[in-house]
Order: structure tokens, then sequence, then C-alpha cells
């Protein structure tokens, strides 16, 4: 009987114990990876590149009359690019970038093209600009 | 026992030669059929003045009928591509329509050479670009001067000096 009360107060602890929770948490992870043929990719959110340790990481979308969206992000003084098509998945989509709060995920071709782009958003990360 | 054998196995490479000849003769009747047909067609398709040629001499002449027949086959066969995209008189795409457009669009490309060969792409370049493209609204030639910005910065040949001014 003593035994199972002890066992019993160990599970209890245990499960406390790794009950946590994400309240507060703002995710800060960002990566940016350009291949050997120029084709690459980032993502993180708006967030973590403004409070990277990295002094110049910063991250853009733009849109203009020019009839196509554009990417541009730098870090650790390496640069990286991208143009939406003209029509299509990721111009129809890039719109709703220029007012991401959340998370991003942005690749493209060896040409500069933007050929896939993923917009999401979760209770880690920031929503105040 | 053997001498039976023998004489009925001579019978039967009779019997089986005699089948294979027969079998060659109605093959070649057969040929020489498919062959006049063949050689009627070429009658019906042939321009009028053409000679017909023997099998194997073909001269220039000859040739040169086929050739045009083949090609009006060919410009017969893509018409209704074209016509099946739902464009009945498809224009050829439209570049800088005038000489004052051409001229703007190869200044602006000659912008992006002076900072591709400096390196670096400076605000000014990019504010001297967006008053040449706007001499001309073809988006896609926009966007294709703009590439050429977005590669050679993924290459590492070319750094925007001003974040805020990267594409035109």
């Amino acid at each position: 009987m003593k035994h199972l009360s002890i066992a019993g107060l160990s599970l209890l602890a245990t499960i406390l114990v790794s009950v946590s929770s994400d309240a507060g948490t703002q995710s800060v992870s960002r990566t940016c990876i350009m291949n050997p043929d120029n084709s690459g990719l980032c993502y993180g959110s708006f967030y973590s590149f403004r409070n990277s340790p990295v002094a110049d990481s910063a991250v853009f979308t733009r849109t203009t009359s020019g009839g196509y969206g554009q990417f541009y992000a730098t870090e650790g003084g390496i640069s990286y690019s991208c143009l939406t098509p003209t029509s299509g998945p990721v111009y129809d989509l890039f719109p709703v970038a220029l007012a991401n709060r959340g998370f991003f995920y942005i690749s493209w071709d060896t040409t500069g093209t933007c050929s896939f782009l993923q917009l999401a958003n979760g209770s880690q990360y920031q929503n105040v600009w | 026992m053997s001498r039976a054998g023998t004489a009925i196995a001579v019978v039967c490479s009779m019997l089986f030669g005699l089948l294979l000849y027969r079998h060659d003769v109605e093959e070649r009747h057969r040929f020489d059929a498919l062959s006049r047909r063949l050689d009627a067609l070429s009658c019906a398709g042939a321009p009028p003045s053409t000679p017909r040629a023997a099998v194997g001499v073909v001269d220039s002449a000859y040739a040169e009928a086929i050739a045009k027949m083949v090609a009006a086959r060919l410009r017969a066969e893509a018409a209704p591509a074209v016509a099946s995209t739902g464009d009945a008189t498809p224009a050829p795409k439209q570049r800088a329509e005038t000489a004052a457009q051409q001229a703007a669009f190869s200044s602006a490309n000659r912008v992006v050479d002076q900072a591709l060969s400096r390196g670096n792409l400076s605000r000014d370049d990019v504010i001297e670009m967006r008053r040449l493209l706007a001499q001309n609204d073809d988006v896609e030639l926009h966007r294709e001067l703009a590439l050429r910005i977005a590669v050679a910065i993924n290459a590492g040949k070319l750094v925007p000096e001003d974040r805020d001014f990267v594409f035109p």
C-alpha cells in the first residue's frame, strides 16, 4: 500500500512537470538557404528577422504597379531575392504576404522566380509589428 | 522400320517445302497488290507535272515537290492547333512598340549592366530604371529586367546598397 502511494505520487509529479505551456513564447527561428544553382528558400517570421542577433537581418515583401511581387531578404552579408510570376498561385497569394504577421516560407528557382509561398499564423508568432 | 521412317520424313519435308513455296508466292502477290495501291495513291496526291520516280531514284524536282507537299500538310495540320487556342489571329508578342520605348528599355538594361560591372546597385540606379521603364507598360519586360537583378543578387554578383530600392 505504501509502495503504491509512492508510485502514484511519482506519476502525478511526472505529469505535472511534463505539462508545459507555450504561453508567452515567441518563435525566433529563421533560415535562408542558397543552393549552388542559386535556387533557394527562406522561412521564419518578420519578428524573427527583426529580432535576429545578426545585425543586417531583414526581410521584405513588396508589390508594385509593375505587376509582380518582390521578395528580398538579407542576413550575414548574403542577399536573397525572387520575383513572383505575373499570374498564378504565388502571385495571387503574395498580397497576403504583405500583411503577414506569422510564419512564412518562400522558395525560388534558378531563374529567380518565386516558386512556392506558404503563410501561416500561430500563437508563438509576434502579432505586433 | 527405319526405311518407313525415312520415307515419312522425306514426304513430310517435301510437303513442308511445298507449303513454304505457296506461302511465299501468296505473300509476293499480296505485296505486288499493295505496291499497286500505293502507286495509285501517290499518283492521286502528286503534282500533275511531277514525274514519278522509280523506287530508289529520286530526282531533285520530285524531292522538291515532296517537300512542298509535306510543308503544305504541316501548315494545314498546324492551323487548327492555333485556332484551338481561342486566338484567331495570334499576334507576335509585342515588345517596346516604338523606337523610343525600345531605346528606354535598352537604357534600363544598360543601368543593370553598369551595376553588375560595379557589383552594387544604388538607389539612383533603381530610380533611373523606374523612370525608363515608365515609358513602357509591358509587365513582362519590367519583370525580365528585374529578374536579371534577382539572379545576380542570388549569385552574389550584385549587392543592393539600399534595401528599400532593390528592384525597379
